[in-house]
């Protein structure tokens, strides 16, 4: 692509590519308010 | 060097207006959060905007044009090769608890966070105090390199004069404004960075025949400034993949100077979208890394004084 071998191509392009995809796909499934969230003080240890 | 006025009354204005953002943001605080974490906090884009301004800065425009124009895509690779996967994933696995914990508990730094999540003892706070002062030492010294090449290249004052009058101006805005003032500067001056290396990499991309062309005129300098990796020697495949994974990769999750904007996350829905508009404003770099490639083509055809070292191929003229 544009010229670059394959491997660097993956690299370049590649990485910015799978970013976006994943970005649009973290995107679509956050949830702002989702109930586990709420009792979060109780996941940690405090001492 | 003798430098045009024009070139001064831009680089003077630039500093007034990192300084007026800086007043401006002490009029904004009045308080410790508001110093600290921005009181209410911010929304997506001055998130988004803040977190890639720091991250690429000095090191990304210099530092990229100067990878290109020594190594072609091998440092990129090294450097950049994972870095948006990586810069994802610290949004990812960070973000979310770090709103959490930044609205249910007094906290103000990485320390305080760290504390919440596994108590707070002295081991901890000495621990995560050290390895912040630590991460953002290095990350500094590369910021100040940048300073220090600014005031000496365009400027001719030594060494020493750049670092105080650059860092002078950093603490004029930062120490008023705290974190608030840092954010709309980094807004600011990612604004400018790429407004400057998108134009400059178009400009010298087009005159070496357009991205393709520059690719093919690079293969037949050195079919090395195209490829991934060098057969040996510091560029060699193991240390590019070793520090892409380790750096590029696993590093954004845990340097300090990202992981603190997220306390200044206004509320959980502002992060939904900032993975996306952090990977396009990134991009930019890799245009940074083509302005050097280019240059490299023009100066090895005779069309280009050659540069003495890869910091200086950032055309002036």
């Amino acid at each position: 692509m544009f010229g670059l071998p394959a491997v660097t191509a993956l690299f370049v392009i590649g990485g910015f590519v799978a970013a976006v995809a994943l970005s649009i796909l973290f995107a679509l499934r956050f949830s702002a308010d989702d109930e586990e969230w709420v009792t979060l003080d109780d996941l940690f240890r405090r001492s | 060097m003798i430098v045009s006025w024009q070139t001064i009354a831009v680089i003077v204005l630039y500093m007034l207006v990192v300084i007026a953002i800086g007043v401006w943001s002490t009029k904004r605080v009045s308080s410790m959060r508001d110093y600290m974490v921005a009181g209410d906090g911010f929304g997506r884009w001055v998130v988004s905007f803040g977190i890639v301004g720091a991250i690429v800065s000095g090191a990304g425009v210099l530092g990229n044009a100067g990878s290109g124009y020594g190594t072609g895509y091998a440092l990129y690779v090294q450097t950049m090769g994972l870095s948006f996967l990586g810069l994802t994933l610290a949004y990812f696995l960070l973000a979310k608890p770090m709103t959490v914990i930044a609205k249910k508990h007094e906290v103000y730094t990485l320390p305080d966070v760290l504390a919440v999540r596994y108590g707070d003892s002295r081991a901890v706070r000495i621990l995560s105090g050290l390895a912040t002062a630590l991460g953002s030492l290095i990350y500094l010294v590369v910021q100040f390199v940048a300073i220090g090449y600014i005031g000496t290249t365009i400027f001719g004052w030594s060494l020493g004069l750049s670092l105080f009058v650059g860092g002078a101006v950093v603490v004029a805005y930062c120490v008023g404004g705290g974190i608030v003032a840092a954010m709309w500067t980094n807004f600011f001056q990612l604004i400018v960075l790429s407004v400057f290396v998108v134009y400059f990499a178009v400009y010298t991309v087009s005159q070496v025949g357009g991205l393709t062309a520059l690719h093919r005129q690079m293969a037949e300098i050195d079919p090395e400034l195209v490829a991934p990796w060098h057969a040996s020697g510091a560029f060699a495949w193991q240390n590019v993949l070793v520090y892409a994974f380790f750096v590029g990769l696993l590093a954004y999750a845990g340097v300090p100077h990202i992981s603190t904007k997220f306390l200044t996350i206004r509320n959980l829905e502002v992060i939904r979208w900032i993975p996306l508009i952090s990977c396009f404003l990134y991009l930019f770099a890799v245009a940074a890394t083509w302005i050097g490639m280019a240059y490299r083509v023009r100066a090895e055809q005779g069309l280009a004084q050659p540069v003495a070292g890869p910091t200086r191929c950032c055309p002036r003229s």
